[in-house]
């Protein structure tokens, strides 16, 4: 659309920024990207998100919103048009399992992983890592029941749960790495590990995680947390 | 049965929540009222996940989590002749009402409940839990006329999400405040939200709210026991 402007706000090591890319991309919509560095966030960026002061942050028009899920559905809901594809589903009941099932991701999922990361106690890594696996399980169970026999969470393309899903997908190493396990052995979920083989090769998902390179994540952690132990006065 | 069924507990304010949405909606609708200390087969199985109220049943299907069943209520019931629309119907202002939603479910609950655990604490962390509930309504009160302009609501002239989801403060924050033995200054500090508390008090919707006294009877009762001093 001409004098459309939509600039995201975000990191390239979060799983939340990613969805947002993933969303535009999938609406096929053009934005300029802007790295933020946490350590030293933007003016642009406190200013845009004075309440958390987090990205990611979509700003349309100079208009900024907040939170990835939320942008998302912002996203769905002002792209809309015959030739662009749906995120979240027409029928309300549809929606709101979609909502319920994003929801449990950011609740469940977010949490355990992070335990996992950063959890300076074995005990707590370690029960981190049993919660990681039921949550993943919880969600095979999810899939098979809201994908309808279609490849992903929202059927024959993605939706509302793939997005805010796929994104973490880039992190399992980091898990596996910082854990010391491999998550699909220790885990009872075919149908969600063959989801997540296909929805790594959708295009739009492709696309969006071409910045957040796994490999590279993984370095990035280790260097995050080797100064974590150092005592470095670095912030979170 | 019932077209809507909503499993309830009188105490819960996410139950309250629901409550209130449908209300809103002139939706009707049957309350199941669930023993938490002995959980249904009804509530396991439309809630296997976390097994908690409250639990819209549509025509027996499920909806869970009161942001989730207020957003659905307001979708499957649009533009009804009884009732109101809890979102506005442009993209920004939906993505406004549901970021602030999403503020006081987080920030403004946990503070009143983080309030409400210091009971048995000492001054100082009492005070601290009061700085905490403290800050979260300055923020609101500045973010009131921003979505809600003139007000008095956060929907503007009628309640709209973010109302639904703050709205049980109304029983539960007197309760809280007089079981801690402090008092939030909403007249000096924040007039919009105290004129937001008066025009729910006045609303129609604040007949399904239980009493404060009614509260303090059941934090005393059974809430505070489970904290240790």
């Amino acid at each position: 659309m001409a004098g459309e402007e939509v600039k995201v706000l975000s990191s390239w090591f979060s799983m939340f920024g990613l969805r947002v890319l993933i969303a535009l991309k999938h609406k096929g919509v053009e934005y300029a990207y802007k790295e933020e560095d946490l350590q030293n966030k933007s003016q642009l960026l406190l200013q845009s998100n004075p309440i958390h002061q987090k990205i990611p942050v979509l700003i349309h028009n100079g208009k900024p919103v907040c939170e990835s899920l939320i942008i998302v559905q912002y996203i769905d809901e002002t792209w809309t048009s015959s030739e662009k594809p749906s995120i979240l589903p027409k029928d309300p009941y549809d929606r709101a399992i979609a909502r319920f099932w994003a929801d449990y991701i950011d609740k469940k999922f977010y949490d355990a992983g992070s335990k996992i990361l950063w959890s300076a106690v074995t005990e707590e890594r370690e029960q981190a890592k049993k919660d990681f696996v039921e949550v993943l399980e919880t969600l095979d169970g999810a899939f098979r029941s809201v994908s309808k026999g279609g490849m992903y969470f929202g059927g024959n393309d993605i939706g509302f749960v793939d997005v805010a899903l796929a994104s973490f997908l880039c992190h399992f190493k980091c898990y596996e790495a910082f854990g010391e396990f491999k998550i699909w052995e220790s885990s009872e979920c075919p149908c969600l590990s063959k989801w997540a083989e296909n929805v790594l090769e959708h295009s739009s998902v492709k696309e969006a995680l071409a910045i957040a390179d796994p490999e590279k994540l993984v370095e990035a952690f280790q260097l995050y947390k080797k100064n974590l132990d150092a005592g470095s006065k670095l912030e979170p | 049965m019932a077209e809507v069924q909503l499993l309830s507990t009188w105490a819960s304010p996410f139950v309250m929540r629901a409550e209130v949405a449908l209300a809103l909606k002139g939706v009707q609708y049957e309350k199941v009222p669930q023993d938490l200390g002995n959980k249904s087969e009804l509530l396991l199985k439309s809630n296997p996940v976390y097994k908690k109220v409250p639990v819209l049943l549509h025509n027996g299907k499920p909806v869970c989590e009161s942001s989730i069943i207020a957003q659905y209520v307001d979708e499957a019931w649009p533009a009804p002749k009884d009732g109101v629309d809890l979102l506005p119907s442009d993209p920004y202002g939906k993505a406004m009402a549901r970021f602030w939603a999403d503020y006081v479910d987080k920030k403004v609950f946990d503070g009143m409940f983080g309030l409400l655990r210091s009971a048995r604490k000492s001054e100082e962390e009492k005070k601290a839990a009061l700085e905490n509930v403290l800050s979260a309504m300055q923020t609101l009160e500045s973010a009131l006329p921003e979505i809600g302009g003139a007000g008095p609501f956060f929907g503007g002239g009628s309640m709209g999400l973010v109302d639904v989801m703050l709205v049980p403060l109304l029983a539960w924050l007197p309760a809280i405040e007089e079981v801690v033995g402090l008092q939030i200054p909403f007249a000096e500090r924040f007039p919009r939200l105290e004129a937001w508390f008066a025009a729910c008090r006045g609303h129609d919707v604040a007949s399904l709210l239980p009493s404060s006294t009614k509260m303090s009877e059941f934090i005393t009762q059974f809430i505070l026991p489970r904290f240790s001093s």
